[in-house]
């Protein structure tokens, strides 16, 4: 028979698996890291303001920012220490080589709101770029107004036809228009779409 | 002095080991036409090409290359397995379009370097070949 576990080793004591930021004691890169997530959270992301999104700079975007950068200081510092220096002095030289933090952060949302302004400066280039919004709303009111006169267009033509074609021609005419309103309609809202794969 | 150099640094003033304003783009397509490098690779590599001057800051590496990614002339990826503990490195390399744009702009900027020269009156310390070469085949 199975002896029951002691209070000294039931329940086992909780294992943790190891993370890295928790291993990792706070040194001055990531006071930098931090400093320059610090200087991008909050930061409206330039790069979806071409598309007229107004939304801060995602976390997984500073997130690989930060990565990166991160990735290369410490390469940086690895090299410094192999040529001798102490870890200290080695980690204020590659961050001191950077720039600062701040600045850095700045540089990177410059970099990411050029391409918006590149697409309004495009945008402007012809004296109708005020037109281009409108575009939607006309195409929609000339829609509903076809819908609306369509049927009774359609049942004019019949009445037109029927002397040429007879009586038949009444309920045909229309019911063929119909038929091509509605491929018309179908086929024209993907007339101009970018390709789904975009 | 260093407490000077860290205030110009601060202000954003450029020092003349610092990577030249509007050449970073180039530079950087240069260096990753001969295969992908990450970015403190990059900053190593073109320290070593301009025989250990550009030595400065290389914090403008990185909007660099974020523009050539957005423009489709570079692309980037992460180091599948990076070595435990360590953070992850972003890997650029040249895309096909990159690799024309490379070709561009080391022309353009090898013809540039060669009229600065001749106008600030550097040009006799050129070879011959090379200055003459160039003056024929100026537009």
């Amino acid at each position: 028979m199975i002896a029951a576990p002691t209070s000294d080793t039931w329940p086992a004591p909780p294992v943790f698996p190891p993370r890295r930021q928790a291993m990792r004691s706070a040194s001055l890169i990531d006071e930098y890291l931090a400093a320059l997530e610090q200087s991008l959270a909050g930061q409206i992301d330039p790069a979806l303001e071409a598309d007229g999104i107004i939304t801060p700079l995602g976390a997984v975007a500073r997130a690989a920012i930060v990565e990166a950068i991160g990735a290369d200081l410490e390469a940086a510092v690895r090299d410094l220490m192999l040529s001798g220096l102490a870890r200290q002095e080695a980690e204020a030289r590659a961050i001191a080589r950077l720039g600062p933090a701040p600045q850095l952060g700045r540089d990177l949302l410059v970099a990411r709101r050029r391409r918006a302004v590149e697409a309004w400066q495009r945008g402007s280039d012809s004296i109708w770029w005020w037109t281009e919004p409108l575009v939607p709303v006309v195409v929609a009111i000339l829609a509903v107004f076809m819908a609306a006169i369509a049927p009774t267009v359609a049942v004019i033509a019949g009445m037109a036809a029927e002397p040429h074609l007879g009586p038949l021609a009444v309920a045909v005419v229309p019911l063929v228009m119909g038929l091509v309103g509605w491929m018309a309609g179908s086929l024209a809202p993907h007339i101009g779409e970018p390709p789904s794969s975009r | 002095m260093a407490r000077a150099a860290d205030t110009a640094a601060h202000r954003g003033d450029a020092r003349a080991s610092d990577l030249p304003s509007g050449t970073t783009p180039a530079l950087i397509l240069s260096v990753l036409a001969d295969g992908p490098l990450h970015g403190y690779g990059l900053a190593k590599e073109i320290e070593r090409r301009s025989g250990g001057f550009f030595t400065g800051s290389w914090g403008s590496l990185y909007p660099a290359l974020q523009r050539l990614e957005q423009d489709g002339l570079i692309e980037g990826s992460w180091e599948p397995y990076p070595p435990q503990g360590r953070r992850r490195r972003r890997v650029y390399r040249l895309t096909a379009r990159g690799q024309s744009a490379a070709r561009q702009a080391a022309g353009r900027w090898r013809q540039f370097a060669l009229r600065i020269l001749q106008v600030i009156g550097y040009a006799d310390d050129l070879p011959p070949a090379t200055a003459a070469g160039s003056v024929r085949s100026a537009p």
